[in-house]
Order: C-alpha cells, then structure tokens, then sequence
C-alpha cells in the first residue's frame, strides 16, 4: 500500500515523491544541520579521547598506583558521563539482550589463545632487539599487585575503551558514514591512540575485531569481555 | 519547448498529468515558464560545477596524503631499528588512507586528520619545539585533511540535490 503525505509548503496530498508537483517543494529531510552536529560529536569524542591518552603519556604515571587508579577512574566517569547523556542513542550498545553465554565463553577462550600468541611475537621482536615499555614496576611492589594491575589494566581500559570507540563513537559515525566504515576507523583510531606504533600489527586486528562484533551483535559487551580477556591474559603471564 | 507533457523535459520521468506544475520526481517546472525552467536548468548545472570544485579539493587532499607519508618517510628514513620500523608504518597508514580516500572520503579523512593531529601532539611531547619547526606546512595538511571532509560531506549533499 502507497503511504500518502501532505506536502510541508501547501499541503498537497502526496504520493511518496520527491517533490510536490503543485508547489515543486523539496520533500526530503535536509540532514545539513544534523550532519554537521555528528561531526562535531565525533570530532569531540576523539580530541577527549586523545587528550586522555596524551596527558597519560605526559604524566609519567606509572610512579604511584593510587594516581594511576584514580586518573583511569576519572577517565571512566567522564565516558560513562557521555554515555548517559546520549544514552538513547546507546540503547542498542549497552544493552545486555543479544549476550549468549555460550558465546561469550568461547570468545573469552580464543581471544585469550590469540594473545598468547600476540605475548610469543613480543618475545620474538624483544630478542629481535625491540623493547617494549614495563608498566609492571610499580605493581610488583605494590601491597596487592594482582588486584591493582587488574583493575587499572585490564577492567577499566576494556570498560572505558569500548564504551569510547565501540559505543559512543561508533554509535556518531554510523550516522554518516557506512557500518564497514566505522569498523574500520573505530578499529584503525582505537589502535592509532595506544601511541604504540610497532603494536599496530596487532591492535588493528583486534580493533576490528571488536569492530566487527560490535557491529553483529549490536552491543558492546563481547568486545568488552575480550577486550578483558586481553588485557588480563597479558598481566596474568606477565607480571 | 516541451514536446510531451506526461514526460519530465529535465529528468525523463513519465506519467506526469496535466495537474501537475512540477515534476514530483525532480521538480522541474513543468507547467511553467520557459525563464523559470531554463532557471532550473542552470541551478542544476551550478550544483555540477559546485560538485566538480570539491572533488578537485578532495584530490588535492589525497595529494596532502602522499606528501604526509613523504614528509613522515624523510623524517624516519634515516633511523634504524623500532623508529624505523614506526616511521614505515606510519607513512604506510597515510598511504593506505590515500588509496580509501577514493572509496570513502570522509572516513579516510576524518582518520586521517586524527592520526596526523595526534602524531604531531605526540611527537611534541617529546620534544615541544616540534610543533612549531615546519608549521605552515602542518597547518597546510592538517587544514587539507579537514577540509577534504567538509568537501565529501558537500558532494553527499549536492548529489541529493541534483
């Protein structure tokens, strides 16, 4: 059945089209405005997420774990602030409908497999001569080292990380560009700002990855959990 | 002027009646005067000029791409080991937003954009005078990254007017 609207300058009667034929009026949205306001959404996103990851590097802040833990907790409010405040347009990603347990499980399995793998090439590139920073020291001599490395390793970054990219950004681009597109740029940026550029080779896949759930299951959740899984399979082998 | 009137002269539609003044699929003026339809005409040929301008900025953009790897590949082609390894990355990444440009500009740009605002904030935490040492030139790509955005965006915009 053909949906009749009535034209937005003189009321005609219309029949799905474009333009009226009484007035020649425009019939389409004109998304200009809304366009321009995502851009400046993302744009923001991405200055708020940079800006963190560069006063983190300015910082020095492996020195004292109480700094450390608050600085990620503070970051973490300030993403879960933007979240609630665009929480409509989040529905969809926060939500917790499309998790199956079964699946959760054995991505927490493969993605933990895959980071041995990762931690193997490490190793590789280290007696190659690469060195990597230790962001260990201050942990092992902490009063509770693998509690403190956890939380500001592995919870917060797989939390705060996936609630930036996969939720609140992915969620402004997917409004002006393609669902292929902001995989590709949440994943590419999401490893560009780890500021880690021989660790590219394989936080790209792992951008994408996340990505890519992101954009099957609608939520970002999975990502979250082998975003974890990640993150604590490298501080369980290696402090 | 028009030889069939149940025919749009502009976009070739068919089944229009004699009720109706405009073209319900492009609104051309079909029941109006020949200065108003030849008005339309030329509107419609200023959108294809205006679209043709952005594309020639989005290749300029794409140019401001190749001259970002060059400029990063000079700057780490003479280190050796991981800051080699990172330059070559880096140059590769810019080159490989060049060749996405022509598939989807405004997210290669938009990445683009991002990577070299933030490699130069890097870069300057290091080193703070980096910033300003070939300024005109940063500001020259950063400038032909955000504009090749807006651009993509117009030609989307245009091309829905059309």
């Amino acid at each position: 059945m053909m949906t009749t609207t009535a034209c937005v300058r003189c009321g005609e009667v219309l029949a799905g089209t474009d333009f009226c034929p009484r007035c020649g009026k425009d019939q389409r949205p004109d998304e200009t405005k809304a366009t321009n306001q995502n851009i400046r959404s993302v744009l923001w996103a991405l200055a708020l997420v940079i800006g963190y990851v560069l006063l983190s590097n300015a910082i020095d802040r492996p020195r004292s774990i109480r700094w450390s833990l608050g600085w990620d907790l503070a970051f973490f409010l300030l993403v879960s602030i933007i979240a609630i405040v665009n929480r409509k347009k989040l529905a969809d990603a926060l939500s917790f409908h499309s998790i199956n347990v079964g699946h959760a499980g054995s991505m927490l399995a493969t993605q933990a497999a895959l980071t041995c793998l990762v931690l193997l090439l490490t190793r590789w590139l280290e007696d190659q001569g690469v060195t990597f920073q230790d962001p260990w020291a201050a942990y092992r001599v902490s009063s509770h080292p693998y509690i403190f490395a956890l939380l500001s390793i592995a919870v917060f970054p797989a939390i705060t990380e996936e609630l930036a990219f996969r939720g609140i950004l992915f969620a402004q681009l997917e409004r002006l560009t393609s669902r292929e597109a902001s995989i590709l740029v949440t994943g590419f940026l999401f490893a560009w700002t780890h500021f880690s550029f021989v660790s590219l080779v394989w936080l790209v896949p792992a951008g994408l990855f996340f990505g890519w759930m992101r954009a099957r299951y609608r939520t970002i959740w999975y990502g979250v959990l082998c975003h974890f899984a990640h993150n604590a399979t490298i501080v369980l082998i290696m402090m | 002027m028009i030889a069939d009137p149940s025919i749009c002269h502009y976009c070739k539609r068919t089944g229009l009646t004699s009720q109706d003044a405009f073209c319900p699929g492009c609104g051309f003026p079909q029941g109006g005067t020949e200065p108003r339809q030849y008005a339309f005409i030329v509107k419609k040929r200023k959108l294809r000029s205006e679209i043709r301008e952005n594309e020639n900025m989005l290749g300029y953009s794409r140019y401001m791409l190749w001259v970002a790897a060059g400029v990063n590949a000079l700057a780490f082609g003479g280190s050796e080991g991981v800051v080699f390894a990172s330059g070559a990355i880096v140059s590769s990444a810019f080159v490989g937003l060049s060749l996405w440009v022509k598939k989807n500009p405004f997210a290669a740009l938009l990445t683009a954009l991002i990577v070299y605002v933030s490699l130069q904030l890097f870069l300057a935490l290091f080193d703070p005078l980096f910033i300003l040492r070939g300024i005109a030139g940063k500001v020259l790509i950063a400038g032909a990254f955000a504009y090749g955005m807006y651009a993509a965006k117009t030609i989307e915009r245009l091309k829905k007017q059309l």
